[in-house]
């Protein structure tokens, strides 16, 4: 019986006791830090290829999507590598960046090339590294116009333009109204670090990695190395882990040539679309 | 109670901070980001201008365009000229594969078509004088009558002869030629040029020709660039805006022109529309001074290195009508040689 009390009393000495409540007060501090505060991660995202179809467009909004719903994730690393794409699909993911840069860090990492399109979606970054001789630039955009539209027996239409959507004039003319955007867009996400005017960006010419620097159309040399740096840099991190999000439909491996190119315009057929895209003419 | 309690959240705080601070060391500052605006991106086509016309239908020249040297253009892309011509009473004629530049820009027919001329009519000659000393004695009082058959015949064909005689052309017209000239079709040009004939040639940087096989005579290069102006354009960059002339027949009441995609043609002081500071060629580099119009041979040769302006709708912007009523009027105006040689009423 006196064992028993002076377990008991043991017992209630250690419970009452400061240390008891420390110990506590630590456990629960794990458990609580664990949940509120989770490992930090910089996602990576890697864009390559032209952005043509829809549906590879789909998965990197996809993509930038989870990145920015996911706690966890609190830096993305752009990796890119792309001639660029359509203009529509162009923009769809540029925006979608710029919503993301909003909440966390952004930092593009350039590789072979980031030309068109593909510098296009760079510029909605916080911060641009190239390697020193990838290629940047070529801002500027190009239509397949479409034929005249000529009245056949076997088809009818209701509207002079209802086959074509309207003049190659016309055409051209929105042509000049997508240059602009591009324009604009870099103009205002560049902002004084820029040191090419309007016109000179028109011109539609590539850069080499370090030429690009010295023109403020990117920030640094560096690898992707550094990109992850900068993003741990801007995002605060000390710790953090490097993640890959892949994107389901990403091409591994791209060559666009004029071969390409005629097979694009093959499938546009009559109706006119726009392309922020680099391509050899020849 | 209260001391314990705030030993345990002390606690709590201690590990929050510590796992805090082992991950990070600050917070993500977003940049003012800023949305873009797409209101004010808007183009606004170059407005068109009055021009004066002087159609006559008055006029008795000819004008003949090459279409025999698999020449890379539509006829329709020359009906607002055509029309101009047709309006001041200029004949149009074409020249197909089938015919002899020498034999209609000249008149001339080779020496060899010549000499087979000669010789059927030397042949025809012998069966006829056959034919008659076989029927001589039978038909002599028939033959009076079909000789004066004959004679009337022979004046009536003589007379739609110099009737339908075709009218030398006063001018030719070269647009994007693909095939080369043969020397003796140069020569004919040449000679055409001399006699006081006008000669037009045209191309389009964006159009396959040989067009310098033939203006490298007169001595002009059509240069292999295009025309571009990232400040001031027509809608697009290669649309080029000319506003500064030499003053001349084609120049004459030009304020401003746009062209649709312009190249720089090369000669001895022969350029009449000289592109801006802010107008720059694709390929040529050292010199400023370019010009996508040129007029040379005591202005007797006018070439342009555009056509689109000359078609719809490009025709109607700024004062492009205007440059090709001008043109139509220089076609349509003799030269100094061709004045000396057509009889004054």
């Amino acid at each position: 019986m006196s064992r028993l009390e002076s377990i008991k009393r043991l017992m209630r000495s250690w419970f009452s006791s400061i240390p008891f409540f420390v110990l506590i007060g630590l456990v629960l501090g794990v458990l609580i830090a664990i949940s509120a505060i989770p490992r930090p991660n910089i996602a990576i995202i890697t864009i390559s290829g032209p952005v043509l179809g829809q549906s590879y467009a789909d998965d990197i909004l996809d993509t930038l999507r989870y990145a920015r719903e996911n706690s966890s994730i609190k830096a993305v690393v752009l990796r890119l590598n792309s001639p660029g794409g359509g203009a529509s699909a162009t923009e769809q993911i540029y925006l979608d960046l710029l919503r993301l840069r909003q909440e966390k860090a952004v930092v593009a990492s350039i590789g072979t090339v980031a030309a068109s399109g593909g510098y296009y979606i760079a510029v909605a970054s916080n911060y641009i590294y190239v390697e020193p001789t990838s290629q940047v630039g070529s801002i500027g955009a190009w239509v397949s116009l479409p034929q005249p539209e000529k009245l056949e027996e076997d088809v009818g239409t209701s509207g002079p333009f209802k086959a074509t959507g309207g003049s190659r004039r016309k055409f051209m003319g929105y042509l000049e109204m997508v240059r602009q955007e591009f324009v604009e867009a870099v103009m205002l996400q560049r902002g004084d670090r820029l040191k090419l005017s309007k016109e000179e960006l028109s011109r539609a010419e590539m850069y080499l990695g370090v030429e690009g620097l010295k023109y403020g159309l990117i920030d640094d040399i560096g690898t992707q190395t550094a990109a992850i740096e900068k993003a741990a840099s801007l995002a605060g991190l000390r710790n953090y882990r490097v993640v890959e999000l892949p994107i389901r439909s990403r091409l591994l491996y791209w060559s666009f040539g004029a071969s390409d190119l005629a097979a694009l315009k093959s499938q546009t057929g009559l109706i006119p679309e726009y392309y922020y895209l680099y391509f050899e003419s020849r | 109670m209260i001391k314990r309690i705030a030993i345990v959240i002390a606690g709590i705080v201690v590990i929050v901070l510590g796992r805090g601070f082992f991950f990070y060391s600050g917070f993500y500052s977003a940049p003012a980001t800023e949305m873009p605006s797409y209101e004010h991106i808007v183009v606004l086509p170059a407005p068109s201008a009055e021009f004066s016309d002087n159609a006559s239908e008055e006029g008795d020249r000819t004008v003949l365009i090459d279409l025999a040297h698999n020449n890379n253009f539509d006829m329709e892309e020359l009906n607002v000229l055509m029309l101009r011509l047709i309006s001041r009473g200029l004949t149009i004629k074409l020249l197909g594969v089938e015919d002899d530049l020498e034999k209609e820009l000249l008149g001339e027919l080779k020496e060899e078509e010549e000499a087979e001329i000669v010789q059927e009519e030397e042949l025809a000659g012998e069966e006829e004088e056959e034919e008659e000393d076989v029927q001589e004695n039978e038909l002599v009082d028939e033959e009076e009558e079909e000789g004066d058959e004959e004679e009337m015949e022979e004046e009536e064909l003589e007379e739609e002869d110099i009737e339908e005689e075709p009218k030398l052309p006063n001018a030719f017209i070269i647009v994007c030629p693909r095939l080369e000239f043969s020397q003796k079709e140069k020569e004919a040009i040449g000679e055409f040029v001399d006699n006081g004939g006008k000669l037009l040639l045209t191309a389009d940087p964006t159009r396959h020709s040989d067009i310098n096989n033939i203006a490298i005579e007169f001595g002009l290069i059509f240069e292999p660039d295009y025309l571009y102006n990232m400040k001031e354009n027509e809608i697009n960059y290669s649309n080029i805006f000319v506003a500064e002339f030499e003053e001349n027949e084609i120049t004459k009441n030009l304020e401003k022109i746009a062209l649709y995609v312009a190249g720089s043609i090369s000669s001895t002081d022969g350029g009449i529309a000289f592109i801006d500071q802010n107008t720059f060629s694709s390929v040529i580099e050292s010199r400023k001074r370019l010009s996508p119009i040129a007029l040379v041979e005591e202005s007797k040769i006018l070439a342009v290195y555009d056509l689109t302006f000359m078609s719809e709708p490009y025709n109607g912007t700024l004062d492009n009508n205007q440059l090709i009523a001008n043109i139509a009027d220089w076609l349509d105006s003799p030269t100094e040689e061709q004045e000396q040689e057509e009889p004054k009423d």
